[in-house]
């Protein structure tokens, strides 16, 4: 271990302004909306580790960094868009627990469609055009061919 | 830079580990936290055999950086996102594009809510109890983890 490690903290600190960033943000000016804002305190977390890192470190604590903010954005996705936690999330409102039906009555898949193709065309990922939807950009798409790709690794299956 | 080489080097032997189990023998349930073990005892034999290398306490947080960042992640590839598969749909379609009915007719409750519930029982955050689903302490816990969350950022549920 080096003679100074307190270096190690500089990504922490840095995820502390990138979360504080990016709630003050959303929370105050909701116009902005959920991705906007988590890309906004990510940048600014990363301006912080620049003006506060030492340069020797800079190589692991920018990774450091890059991967905290990945699983801190994960975290919020997770709250927007994961079914388990929505599914969690309505038995944690009621005491006597729900069965199947009414489970399928407050969230179901043609709501889950609906939200996710309505999240799609709102970020440009997706567009509409005569009530038939295309490929807004690639990023989406991107992300699918990668996670079917890592699938097929892990699995060795492809969807 | 040894920091970054044996972090990273380290990672990828957890991976593989991974890999090959995952390979072989398809754990049944609980395969997040066979995951998180797998990721774990890699860094302590990683971290007993590379204890002589200088910032020792940099390679271990970058190590755990990126098994974290690898295990939120995991679970987007073991269960296809509605809206990974949506895009998947959508540019399948081509030029004609898609129209939301066919969605609806692919992507039924079985397929979104119910397969989901079913993890959520073999993960033991929910239980069965006379023909109703109800939240286990684990999942009251984690439930309530997100509720909070979502106040603090005054988001609606997600989903």
């Amino acid at each position: 271990m080096g003679d100074n490690w307190t270096h190690i903290f500089i990504p922490f600190i840095c995820l502390a302004a990138n979360i504080f960033i990016q709630i003050s943000v959303f929370k105050f000016f909701p116009g902005t909306g959920l991705l906007k804002s988590l890309f906004l305190g990510f940048a600014c977390g990363f301006l912080a580790l620049f003006l506060i890192n030492p340069g020797i470190m800079l190589a692991s604590n920018l990774l450091i960094y890059a991967l905290l903010g990945y699983c801190y954005f994960h975290f919020v996705n997770m709250g927007e868009t994961a079914r388990r936690i929505r599914i969690l999330l309505e038995l944690s409102e009621v005491s006597g627990g729900l069965s199947l039906r009414d489970i399928l009555g407050r969230y179901n898949a043609r709501d889950i469609i609906d939200r996710r193709l309505a999240r799609l065309v709102n970020n440009g990922q997706v567009k509409c055009e005569n009530g038939r939807y295309y490929i807004g950009n690639l990023t989406v798409l991107t992300m699918a061919r990668f996670t079917a790709a890592a699938k097929s690794v892990i699995f060795g299956k492809t969807p | 830079m040894s920091v970054l080489f044996y972090g990273i080097l380290t990672f990828f032997s957890a991976l593989l580990i991974h890999l090959m189990v995952w390979r072989i023998c398809l754990p049944k349930k609980n395969r997040a936290l066979i995951l998180a073990n797998i990721f774990f005892w890699t860094l302590v034999l990683g971290a007993v055999v590379l204890r002589a290398i200088p910032d020792y306490l940099d390679y271990i947080v970058l190590y755990c950086c990126l098994a974290a960042a690898y295990i939120v992640s995991y679970p987007a590839m073991e269960a296809d996102s509605p809206s990974l598969v949506i895009v998947r749909d959508i540019a399948r379609a081509g030029r004609s594009g898609l129209d939301k009915s066919e969605l609806y007719k692919t992507m039924s409750d079985e397929i979104l809510v119910v397969a989901r519930i079913d993890d959520l029982l073999a993960d033991d955050l929910i239980r069965m109890d006379s023909g109703k689903y109800l939240l286990t302490a684990k999942g009251r816990f984690l439930s309530g983890v997100f509720v909070r969350f979502r106040r603090l950022l005054n988001a609606p549920k997600g989903g």
